[in-house]
């Protein structure tokens, strides 16, 4: 029996080259998609079943994981990938908007993990190794401005990976966290149409930062294909790192991270004056 | 000069209530939020003190109360986001209900405060006062213990939630800190210790002895909530002060563990339940 993956968000992005990648590698992949179409270059491999369901909704990720238990899959692995990013000042950023982003990145990620356990706890009572990736941020270790809602949401990813690792210790399922930078994904695309936090108040002077702000984002970012790989590592290793920042100069975020806050507060002033995110 | 006021959030026990008092002593006038009727009899009889009735769950109540506020005209110099819950239960059981309450009260209840409040703090600081957010998150804010995971996700997402608001505020002249307590001689854990459901009846059921004796360790181990009352007074005032502070004893342990590699980190903070 082959094993099998189960990757939430498999559309576009990281999600999809995961898919490919872990499909390419001989898993099998249950993949979520929200919309009826999918992903047609998945569709076809007959090695990929597509699960319809939003991760806001608990049912509908019910009958998915009962899909997979009917398939008498052995589930090996989850990779919660799933997620928006929503920018916006926490001052103006609407209501609706910021539980938006806590909605999918943070109920969504828990709910699917509460569903996929059993399967999991399963697999690894069968003698697999079973593990879950969470995909963070570079957002869940340092708060870049305008950017906060979701860096509270990936921040709230960081701990859930903690504290989930810690408390599946003694069963043996691994909890890990792949946290990339700026990767060449439309996330931040899909998310700029949305400019109405910034729209006639007092932080509509960066309203004409946005554009190019999305776009160094997207230009100095790392390819989905890499995360992919590392995810794979994760599912695979014997001992994985259980926090992997994957970025380029990843040493920087890290080093500003072990700096004071205010030193921080200078360093995303200068980024923000330079159209950059980090 | 009407007398500058401060906002605090949970005001009815713990570090909200020592905090009010020491305000006042320090000649603040108090508005302090509390969820039912009861208003500590501490804090009832002060001429300085003024009860708003709201749950920081619901936007309209606050919106309402803060017209208070708005109506007595004193300027608002500090908005003390203290209202929290803790939440204690392995993230495999925990009821849904259970951890939406989590996030409800201590992060979309700490923005809506800062989302409504914000425009009296823009106005005090354009009649010259240096207003100031202080949001009180936790250690649980920077390091992850099992079985109190969703508690710190909450908290860590604070700590987020403090980083990035400071910077969107600096070109406005509002500063925004944390102060993080570590076990505070508090009843918050109390209140959890009796939601033990997520444990029942399961594979982590053997932990429910555990719960009651650690509740009770956390608490004689704590530190006196006047020390986190000192140190929010110096958020407040200082003229720079720390952006974040972590209030405990052993200090010095905590941060040393949240800068160890993470299977480090897994070892020392599942040594007690092995």
């Amino acid at each position: 029996m082959q094993d099998s993956i189960l990757i939430t968000g498999v559309s576009s992005g990281i999600g999809l080259a995961t898919a490919k990648d872990l499909l390419h590698r001989g898993f099998r992949v249950y993949g979520s998609v929200r919309r009826g179409a999918g992903e047609t270059q998945l569709r076809e491999h007959p090695a990929f079943t597509a699960l319809q369901f939003d991760v806001r909704d608990r049912e509908a990720i019910r009958a998915g994981i009962q899909r997979i238990r009917d398939d008498g899959a052995r589930l090996v692995g989850l990779v919660n990938n799933a997620g928006v990013a929503i920018s916006g000042p926490v001052e103006t950023v609407s209501e609706e908007e910021y539980r938006r982003q806590f909605e999918v990145n943070v109920y969504g990620l828990v709910a699917v993990c509460q569903e996929a356990l059993p399967l999991l706890h399963e697999a690894r009572e069968a003698g697999f190794r079973a593990r879950i990736v969470n995909i963070g941020s570079v957002s869940g270790y340092l708060t870049s401005p305008f950017t906060t809602i979701y860096s509270a949401s990936k921040f709230a990813v960081e701990a859930l990976t903690d504290g989930l690792r810690r408390e599946l210790l003694p069963f043996g399922i691994d909890v890990i966290s792949v946290a990339p930078g700026p990767v060449k994904t439309p996330i931040w695309r899909k998310g700029r149409e949305q400019t109405a936090a910034f729209e006639n108040n007092r932080y509509s002077n960066m309203l004409n930062k946005l554009g190019p702000y999305t776009e160094a984002a997207e230009a100095d970012g790392v390819a989905p294909e890499i995360v992919a790989e590392v995810i794979y590592r994760a599912l695979t290793d014997e001992r994985p790192d259980p926090a992997v920042l994957v970025m380029k100069k990843g040493w920087i975020a890290k080093l500003l991270r072990l700096t004071p806050k205010r030193f921080q507060d200078k360093f995303f002033t200068k980024r923000l004056a330079e159209n950059r995110r980090y | 000069m009407p007398t500058p006021a401060i906002l605090i959030t949970g005001v009815s026990s713990g570090i909200g209530l020592v905090t009010a008092l020491d305000l006042l002593r320090r000649d603040y006038h108090v508005y302090g939020s509390v969820r039912g009727t009861e208003v500590p009899e501490e804090l009832s009889g002060h001429s300085n003190f003024t009860p708003l009735t709201f749950d920081v769950r619901d936007r309209e109540a606050i919106n309402v109360a803060l017209d208070r506020i708005r109506e007595d005209g004193r300027p608002l110099v500090g908005v003390i986001n203290n209202a929290g819950v803790a939440i204690p239960g392995p993230v495999e059981t925990l009821a849904e209900a259970e951890y939406r309450r989590q996030f409800e009260v201590n992060v979309f209840g700490l923005i809506a405060v800062c989302q409504l409040t914000l425009p009296l703090l823009h106005a005090a600081r354009d009649q010259g006062y240096s207003p100031r957010i202080v949001n009180i998150s936790s250690v649980s804010g920077s390091l992850t213990a099992p079985y109190m995971t969703f508690y710190s996700s909450s908290k860590f997402a604070v700590e987020a939630l403090t980083d990035g608001l400071r910077r969107e505020l600096l070109p406005f002249g509002i500063d925004v800190v944390s102060v993080a307590p570590g076990p505070t001689k508090t009843p918050i854990w109390r209140k959890g210790s009796e939601l033990t459901d997520a444990f029942e009846g399961n594979r982590y059921s053997h932990l429910l002895p555990q719960l009651e004796p650690y509740t009770q360790a956390a608490e004689r181990g704590g530190v006196d909530p006047q020390l986190v009352a000192d140190a929010i007074h110096a958020a407040l005032t200082d003229p720079k002060p720390s952006a974040y502070a972590l209030i405990m004893n052993k200090r010095w342990l905590a941060r040393a563990v949240s800068k160890m590699p993470k299977r480090w980190q897994d070892r020392f903070l599942t040594k007690r339940y092995r």
